[in-house]
């Protein structure tokens, strides 16, 4: 059988010609960009839809610790809303709540006293960021140029602390 | 401009892929920078980001596509 009139295999993984190339191949990249491109148009149509149905979520209240068991200048780490949360004691007494996870990589961040180098601040020690104890907001490093700690309210229940809700996104408290 | 300097049409048709290549893949990088900016700002509570990235991302985006439709129809015609 002769298969001479056919189209030869390799013709069918190879369809242009040498000369065509890099014609080619910069046309199906750029038909690829566009694909990318109409993705990520679709994405920001997402963050666009997800801004629009903005309502904050009621989530169960948990008991931090009791109000004696953190000292002013002290820190303990709880669990609020499915993320890791700090709740902080600042020397004068007042007490505050974020969530953990830093605005820029998510690690987790700590709370570093008055009297240390640098002074009273939340630390992240990956890449030395450092947000306000009272509002959140990114004071040094990267978080600086980012949004800020999601704040936690906090009620005192018979003695008890304890983590009521977030603070909605914008609001910021101090 | 004697024969031998006249640009081909394989020449010409890949100067003008590589082109379009450069300008959708600027094109691009700033419809991603708009969503990373946008998602940002949405996370910090600023609604009013939002809208005009989309419409701003998308409107690249028909650039983008009117740029390639209309280089890719002069290659077929040429």
């Amino acid at each position: 059988v002769s298969h001479r009139d056919e189209t030869p295999k390799w013709r069918e993984d190879f369809p242009y010609d040498a000369g065509e190339d890099e014609a080619v191949t910069r046309r199906d990249l750029t038909r690829f960009l566009l694909v990318a491109g109409t993705g990520l148009a679709a994405g920001s149509g997402w963050v666009w839809a997800r801004s629009r149905m903005r309502g904050e979520r009621a989530w169960p209240a948990v008991d931090v610790c009791g109000e004696g068991e953190i000292a002013p200048g002290a820190s303990r780490g709880f669990e609020f809303a499915g993320e890791p949360a700090l709740l902080v004691r600042r020397p004068a007494g007042e007490l505050v709540a974020f969530q953990r996870k830093c605005t820029h990589l998510a690690c987790p961040v700590t709370y570093r006293p008055a009297g240390d180098e640098g002074g009273e601040a939340l630390v992240c020690h990956c890449h030395h960021g450092r947000f306000d104890v009272g509002t959140g907001r990114g004071l040094a490093g990267p978080p600086r140029s980012l949004r800020p700690l999601r704040r936690i309210q906090l009620e005192r229940r018979d003695g008890r602390i304890v983590a009521i809700g977030l603070v909605p996104r914008g609001e910021v408290v101090g | 401009m004697t024969p031998a300097e006249r640009p081909t049409a394989r020449g010409t048709g890949v100067a003008a892929a590589g082109a379009s290549l450069a300008i959708v893949a600027t094109l691009v990088g700033m419809q991603y920078w708009l969503l990373t900016a946008a998602l940002e700002a949405s996370m910090a509570g600023e609604a009013g980001v939002a809208l005009p990235a989309f419409l701003a991302s998308g409107a690249i985006l028909a650039m983008a596509a009117g740029l390639v439709w209309t280089i890719e129809r002069i290659q077929r015609a040429s």
